[in-house]
């Protein structure tokens, strides 16, 4: 039998696009497809136009115990005035990931290589307060299984 | 039990073959979803072009459902080298390194990320006045 032509779009979003301007510990949960071989996370950022110490970073988190979440994705770390950027990361259900205590912080653009129940974004927002108070960065991030 | 013989084709046509002058981007292609890999094969057969014309020729995916990302850029082919086949490989378990969407990818490498569409662009250097290639584009999932 051939191999079926991919009918739909897979891409789902985790959280949709609108301005930020303080941190969330955690937006609502996604599901996702299940026993998929991987998932590649969007990371659009359309407008970051305030100063550069102010800095956004942004975190895919997973469920894999029914009741805590874990980071799983941190992107590379977004400036204030980085203007509009687009990043692509991947976890892979194929690849290890070593064991690791919850509390180790994700370092930059790393990965963990794990596939939970349920998905969610969160992201931290640090204003420099340099010239005002005025950090703000619109960006959404979308999740696409393979 | 034995396994089973392969009975279709799956090969699919990216890019027809054409003669194309100037930088461009194909038409949108939906390809087969939850494979393991892709095999894309770019295929330069006639090649009229003079040293100092260049053809990068690349594959994108569409992982947002609105723009499109480089995932190969295939050898770049130089303007009097004649006909030639390239084949470059994407597998879905291979790991891929967070990037951002301005840094260009180079010559002869990929991105393992399979999205929902798939299209072919290139890139065409005149540098005779003269660059003219033809040159087609498939893809076999595995």
């Amino acid at each position: 039998m051939a191999l079926l032509t991919k009918r739909d779009h897979d891409a789902i979003t985790l959280l949709a696009s609108a301005a930020q301007t303080v941190t969330s510990t955690g937006q609502a949960a996604v599901r996702l497809p299940g026993m998929v071989q991987g998932f590649v996370f969007t990371l659009d950022v359309t407008a970051a136009a305030t100063e550069a110490a102010d800095t956004l970073d942004v975190y895919v988190q997973t469920k894999a115990d029914g009741t805590n979440w874990v980071d799983v994705q941190r992107f590379t770390q977004v400036l204030g005035d980085g203007g509009a950027k687009r990043y692509y990361a991947k976890i892979t259900a194929a690849i290890a990931t070593a064991e690791f205590e919850n509390a180790t912080g994700l370092g930059e653009h790393c990965v963990r290589n794990l596939f939970g129940d349920d998905w969610r974004v969160r992201y931290v927002i640090t204003d420099a307060g340099q010239a005002n108070d005025d950090a703000s960065f619109t960006f959404s991030v979308v999740a696409c299984s393979m | 039990m034995a396994l089973l013989t392969k009975r279709d084709y799956d090969a699919t046509i990216l890019l027809a073959s054409g003669l194309r002058e100037l930088s461009d981007s194909g038409d949108s292609v939906r390809l087969p979803g939850m494979v393991q890999a892709f095999v894309f094969r770019l295929d330069v057969t006639v090649d009229e072009s003079a040293v100092g014309d260049k053809l990068d020729v690349y594959v994108q995916t569409m992982e947002d459902g609105t723009n499109w990302v480089d995932v190969v850029h295939f050898v770049q082919h130089a303007g009097n080298a004649g006909a030639h086949r390239y084949y470059h490989k994407l597998e879905v378990p291979t790991a891929c390194v967070e990037f951002e969407n301005g840094t260009a990818l180079a010559a002869a490498a990929g991105r393992d990320l399979f999205g929902d569409e798939w299209r072919v662009r290139w890139a065409i250097i005149d540098g005779s006045k003269s660059a003219a290639f033809t040159f087609s584009v498939t893809v076999c999932p595995f």
